[in-house]
């Protein structure tokens, strides 16, 4: 818990408090002091877990501007007998200010000192091997930290890395951050790993029971929520990558699988190599038994937990043990707070194929080692395909064989549409052509019916059996015995284009407009010329000309 | 409080020798988180207490008049009063409300205005 007085715990659910914020920081061997009048809002809060590492954060909205990289250290203070009682959020960096020009006033994001890690890992002057608690110190001193527990034992503080796990052979950076080395530190000593509040030290905390109880008085009354109870833990488990190659210890060693509540570390490359059960009993020591409940309320302020305290909440006659994982205090002209923990990710492993250290098996494992860009894989064994896989091969190909039958139809039906596309014309292409508009130059041709036949020799009327048969085209008419031979022509004797028949009945007249038949009926007068005419004279005949 | 006639002082003028009353207010404001707990109780943050002095002017004559009201048309003006939680005279940024003068006849030096209220309320809180 942060350091503060019985009075301050009583004072600040009351109705009526008193609250002060204070930002202070030097520049130049210049302090400055900022309070309520120079700023609108002050925000702390972090958003953390078990087993990784945990950034805090501070935003500030100031009517004074902090400069960038500015050491700020925030306190909040509660008004006890007309004296204000601060306690100590710690120092921040300041990392981004922004002008906001509709309120004149700066945006400030600052975080603590985990932020030195928010680069990429680089090589180190390390000497392998080297202990867990030597390899964080020196990351300390590399990124300008002090480590708090340099002299404490905790949770494998003795066991070594052996090699360096995250440059390649080349010493060139992988994908990894110093934030994210942290976080597999935190995972290798089950803590959590942060900056103090109070000195600004690099510490691995650990949760911190602190037997203390806030009650209705200091919740809201809206959006007040407990969920499950989670654990008590008692199973840890190791995985690779891919969640694979899982190893697990418990307490008692020979709990039941339905029994275990476990917590999975995946894919830790300090718990990666074959020794990796080594690190897991200090681990299960430490964490065996953890439980609380998942929690996400609104408080009118608590202001003095610290990360990873464990406290109790007791509403009515139900009391919930809970630790404080991620917090929001929103500082205004009052005073709010937000606090939830999650649920741990579920983790539904099966027994099974789970032992407690891999150098008891003979189970085929592959390790991903990043560093060295390999995958080292061990079979310990090919065994033969069983009796019991080869039938279920055989029935898996009767299942599915008539769907391979299925699927070859669907493939010649698909192939037979295909070929309907691209032969037919769809109705609006029969449409044009009819209407003689044609389609990619296709247009009507000829048309035949029962009676005749129109096309590129003419229209052409001919029934079966017929007598004669009569064609229209461009040189005239010509209307033909069933010998085919001209009975009637009336057109143009074209020496280049007429049939045969024609050309053989009137040749002479080739070139020539006539009409030309065996029998004609003149049932008035025939003019011949324009002086004669030939037509009936009372009982005869008369021819007359002018 | 007013114990003398400069128990008063705004912009330097003491209004002792205009006033008739004077109300001395101690308003409490409270944060926008005031409300009720889970328990039913009530809670809040209290921003402060922000005095407020409430004066009634006599009538007034032209001269007078003319003394005081840049007085009143400022945005801002320097109050000295006596308080008596801090059991002295105590100076504050104020700000005031808006005045208004009624005359009944022609005012001159001997025909005064009609009195009127005026009020100045701190800026801060107190303390």
């Amino acid at each position: 818990m942060k350091t503060h007085t019985r009075e301050f715990k009583e004072n600040i659910p009351l109705f009526g408090r008193e609250l002060e914020s204070k930002i202070t920081y030097t520049i130049d061997g210049v302090t400055t002091e900022l309070g309520s009048e120079e700023l609108n809002s002050v925000t702390p809060h972090y958003e953390g877990a078990i087993l990784k590492s945990v950034m805090k954060q501070l935003d500030v909205d100031s009517n004074v501007e902090i400069p960038l990289g500015t050491i700020l250290t925030y306190e909040f203070g509660v008004k006890i007998n007309d004296e204000y009682e601060y306690i100590n959020y710690g120092n921040y960096v300041v990392y981004r200010v922004e002008k906001k020009e509709d309120t004149n006033s700066w945006q400030i994001t600052c975080y603590d000192k985990m932020l030195y890690a928010m680069k990429n890992y680089e090589a180190l002057n390390v000497t392998y091997p080297i202990t867990i608690r030597d390899f964080i110190n020196t990351i300390c001193t590399h990124l300008g930290l002090t480590f708090k527990n340099l002299n404490d034992t905790f949770v494998n503080y003795d066991k070594e890395i052996t090699k360096e796990l995250y440059l390649d052979s080349d010493g060139n950076p992988l994908d990894y951050t110093f934030r994210t080395v942290f976080d597999e530190l935190a995972a290798v000593t089950a803590g959590t790993i942060c900056i103090n509040e109070e000195d600004d030290e690099l510490e691995i905390r650990y949760i911190n029971d602190t037997a203390d109880t806030i009650d209705e008085e200091y919740l809201k009354d809206v959006n007040v929520n407990f969920g499950e109870k989670v654990g008590p833990i008692n199973t840890i488990i190791l995985s690779r990558s891919a969640d694979s190659d899982k190893i697990s210890q418990s307490i008692p060693s020979d709990l039941a699988d339905e029994d275990k509540i476990a917590i999975q570390i995946t894919d830790n490359q300090i718990m990666n190599d074959n020794n990796r059960a080594d690190f897991i009993p200090e681990i299960l020591n430490k964490l065996y038994g953890l439980e609380y409940y998942i929690n996400d309320f609104s408080s009118t302020g608590i202001c003095y937990y610290n990360l990873c305290d464990k406290y109790n909440v007791k509403i009515g006659e139900n009391i919930y043990s809970c630790i404080m994982f991620n917090d929001e205090v929103n500082v205004t002209q009052g005073l709010e707070e937000f606090v939830y923990t999650d649920l741990l990710e579920e983790n539904q492993t099966n027994y099974d194929y789970v032992s407690d250290d891999d150098r008891k098996t003979n189970q085929t494992y592959i390790i991903a080692k990043k560093n060295e860009g390999e995958i080292e894989a061990v079979v310990s064994s090919v065994r033969e395909i069983s009796t019991k896989q080869n039938n279920d091969y055989q029935e898996l190909l009767k299942k599915f064989q008539p769907i391979d039958s299925t699927l070859n139809k669907i493939d010649s039906i698909e192939r037979s549409v295909i070929q309907l596309q691209t032969d037919t014309y769809t109705k609006t292409e029969i449409q044009q052509i009819a209407n003689g508009t044609g389609v990619d130059g296709t247009r009507v041709t000829a048309v035949i019916t029962t009676s005749g036949t129109f096309d590129e020799d003419g229209m052409t009327y001919e029934k079966s059996n017929a007598p004669t048969k009569s064609t229209i085209n461009e040189i005239g008419i010509n209307v033909k015995d069933q010998n085919d031979s001209s009975l009637l022509f009336a057109g143009y004797v074209d020496t280049n284009n007429a049939p045969q028949d024609l050309l053989n009945k009137y040749g002479d007249y080739a070139n020539q407009t006539i009409v030309g038949t065996d029998n004609i009926i003149v049932n008035n007068y025939l003019n011949i010329g324009t002086h004669s005419r030939i037509q009936d004279y009372g009982n005869g005949t008369g021819i007359f000309w002018r | 409080m007013f114990l003398n006639e400069n128990s008063i002082i705004i912009n330097g003028v003491s209004m002792g020798p205009y006033i008739l009353e004077a109300k001395f207010g101690y308003h409490k404001l409270w944060g926008p988180d005031s409300g009720r707990n889970l328990a039913g109780t009530q809670t809040g943050t209290l921003l402060g207490t922000f005095p407020k002095i409430t004066m009634q002017f006599r009538k007034l004559t032209k001269s007078e008049v003319e003394l005081l009201a840049p007085i009143f048309d400022s945005a801002r003006q320097t109050t000295q009063y006596y308080d008596p939680y801090e059991k002295s005279n105590i100076s504050m940024t104020t700000y005031s409300n808006d005045w208004e003068l009624t005359d009944k006849y022609f005012v001159d030096e001997n025909d005064k205005n009609e009195g009127f209220s005026w009020a100045v309320i701190s800026t801060r809180k107190r303390g």
